[in-house]
């Protein structure tokens, strides 16, 4: 799937992919891959300034800590993030329902 | 290539693209390095990081875009504090010591004086409610709020903080001939404080306004 396509809901994936549990970058990362079954391949690259555009906006958290003697961030969400990911799930149920209806109208 | 120097030529690549200094600067190339020698350690047959991560160039100028915007909201909420604190410094005068309509200057002097009062207040409060935005916009998701928006509102800040030390200035020149020591004393820190949230406000929309495109 092209980035392009991704760019208006990387928010509200990457929320969802932490909302289970706190993960470090790249655990996003392998994460989103994991439960798109693959479909989501975004360079690893462009996940790193949306974690860090969410921390800004207090939608998750970030903590260092040490793993295999490197500096580790790790994001968690908090509960504004979880508020907004309710309301982006809502919304994008409303538009999918409604282009669902339109692309599968029969002819 | 080994998978070090690997991690270590892609990040000297992400260098290029961040601030020369500041603690931010080493913490986003630890957190990258992290993410880079698990991407290798958990795919060790991936042969290129570019291939895994993007262009480190791109990445880096990503990173900088949201950090300049993080810099920006800093500088925002610094101009904000010595609005407030000139402010509440100048309410504190009135209530304390007052001003008398010996103050006043006579003749022609006397309505450019009143009129700066007037556009002093108005001034001020303009450059307080667009310092508050300018907190608020950049604390938005990005998504809710334009990416462009934070930066229109620091120059509106920075026009009311320029508007505000001209009627300033005005108002002293106008009591300048009558020799009101007292007056002039209390301009000075004014313009001072007020100078110096100009200056930290146009120094954020110059770092950021070559980078609203992210």
């Amino acid at each position: 799937m092209s980035t392009e396509r991704l760019k208006g809901h990387l928010d509200a994936l990457l929320l969802a992919v932490l909302e289970p549990g706190p993960l470090h970058g790249y655990g996003v990362v392998e994460k989103l891959r994991s439960r798109s079954a693959g479909a989501f391949d975004l360079p690893s690259g462009t996940i790193y300034p949306a974690l860090h555009r969410l921390e800004r906006t207090g939608l998750i958290t970030g903590d260092w800590s040490v793993h295999n003697g490197r500096r580790r961030r790790t994001y968690t969400i908090t509960a504004a993030g979880r508020t907004y990911l309710a309301s982006e799930r809502t919304e994008w149920r409303g538009f999918a329902g409604v282009v669902d209806r339109v692309l599968e109208f029969p002819a | 290539m080994t998978g070090t120097s690997a991690v270590d030529a892609y990040l000297a690549q992400v260098e290029t693209q961040l601030p020369r200094r500041g603690r931010a600067r080493g913490e986003i190339l630890d957190e990258l390095r992290d993410g880079l020698s698990e991407a290798l350690e958990r795919h060790p047959g991936t042969d290129s990081l570019v291939r895994e991560f993007g262009d480190p160039r791109e990445v880096g100028a990503a990173m900088a875009r949201e950090l300049a915007l993080r810099v920006f909201r800093r500088h925002a909420a610094q101009t904000l504090f010595l609005l407030l604190l000139t402010s509440l410094g100048w309410y504190l005068y009135e209530a304390l010591v007052g001003v008398s309509r010996s103050a006043v200057p006579s003749g022609g002097a006397a309505p450019v004086f009143l009129i700066g009062i007037e556009v002093l207040r108005g001034a001020i409060a303009a450059a307080l409610v667009g310092a508050v935005l300018t907190v608020v916009a950049t604390s938005l998701p990005t998504r809710r709020i334009g990416t462009s928006v934070p930066t229109w509102l620091g120059r509106a800040t920075a026009a009311a903080l320029v508007v505000f030390v001209v009627a300033v200035l005005t108002m002293l020149i106008s009591i300048a001939p009558a020799h009101r020591p007292g007056g002039i004393l209390l301009g000075v820190p004014v313009v001072a404080v007020a100078l110096l949230a100009l200056v930290i406000t146009h120094r954020a929309v110059r770092n950021r306004a070559p980078r609203t495109a992210g």
